[in-house]
């Protein structure tokens, strides 16, 4: 599809030499599945939405706590109690309507996650729970989807790329062990500012990957952010040779 | 003094440990992270067993899932 928009609107990231109109043109036609639209899902919904990634799905059942509102900026007091992904939709249709956005207000299971994934090009995990972690990895390595996944806790922060078709080591193989019931029943602290940091890095991985500079993006490495210490440490991730998903 | 890289870092060690030892000197909680030594990942329930070594590598990688 030809852009039928004003491209005034993305002028300052058209003379990026790695955008230009190509690069603006694959924007728009790419199609970005977000799955979470809390701390980490809002940054990065709305910086693919400013930047004019014409297709997003966003997938979220929960609604809008008055906890949540330290951290997920899409929304506001007077959205307690309402449908993230309803509230996620209109916020950024008006932020910018040259969007389309499909909305998933509904649980990811083993059951819908492959009939949901099969409509994207890439996927971002932006969900706050090693199960739904493990499920996305799974169906996006399942169906060779390239999948960005950041997380927080407390003052810090990861991220990385995985791209099924490069073969590339999974999250499963950055952490094999699943964490305990002790530790996943356990509610930690975070800060709006550290999801806001991973959040925009998903964008930009997302974005880098559909411009083609996957060869930049993060794979086979991951990301520590640690806020405290302001560093930014990248280590290499290898594939496990027992890896129940990747091997 | 033993020589070991943790999380990338060159580090000395005084006295030779175990790395439940390591952890619990450096306040970790070894419920909370993963474990690598020596590119190997460690159960949780043999991190008394490992002795560190001269020129061992500890990873240790914190539970992050949150968002």
């Amino acid at each position: 599809m030809q852009i039928q928009v004003d491209l005034e609107r993305y002028r300052r990231q058209l003379l990026i030499e790695a955008i230009g109109k190509s690069g603006q043109q694959k924007l728009f036609d790419a199609k970005v599945l977000v799955c979470g639209a809390g701390g980490l899902g809002g940054p990065a919904l709305t910086y693919l939405a400013a930047a004019g990634v014409g297709n997003i799905g966003l997938c979220d059942f929960d609604v809008i706590e008055p906890s949540n509102l330290n951290r997920q900026i899409l929304y506001n007091c007077k959205d307690i109690k309402k449908s993230k992904a309803h509230i996620a939709k209109k916020k950024l249709k008006k932020f910018n309507p040259d969007v389309k956005i499909k909305i998933y207000p509904e649980k990811l299971t083993e059951e819908n996650i492959s009939d949901i994934l099969k409509n994207y090009d890439v996927v971002i995990d932006a969900v706050d729970n090693f199960k739904s972690r493990y499920l996305i990895n799974r169906a996006a390595y399942k169906s060779f989807i390239p999948l960005v996944c950041g997380a927080v806790c407390e003052l810090e922060g990861i991220l990385t790329v995985i791209i099924p078709k490069e073969n590339t080591s999974c999250l499963q193989c950055i952490y094999p062990i699943k964490p305990s019931t002790e530790l996943t029943s356990k509610v930690f602290g975070i800060l709006g500012a550290i999801a806001g940091i991973i959040g925009s890095l998903q964008a930009l991985e997302t974005i880098k990957f559909i411009l083609g500079l996957q060869h930049h993006c993060l794979k086979n490495k991951i990301l520590i952010f640690n806020g405290i210490e302001n560093t930014y440490r990248i280590r290499t991730t290898s594939k496990r040779k027992n890896c129940p998903v990747c091997r | 003094m033993i020589n070991v890289k943790i999380n990338g870092q060159n580090k000395k060690l005084k006295n030779k440990t175990n790395v439940a030892d390591f952890l619990k000197n450096n306040n970790i909680d070894p419920i909370g992270v993963t474990v690598e030594h020596n590119l190997e990942v460690v159960n949780l329930e043999n991190i008394a067993k490992i002795i560190l070594k001269e020129g061992d590598i500890l990873e240790i990688l914190r539970f992050v899932g949150g968002g």
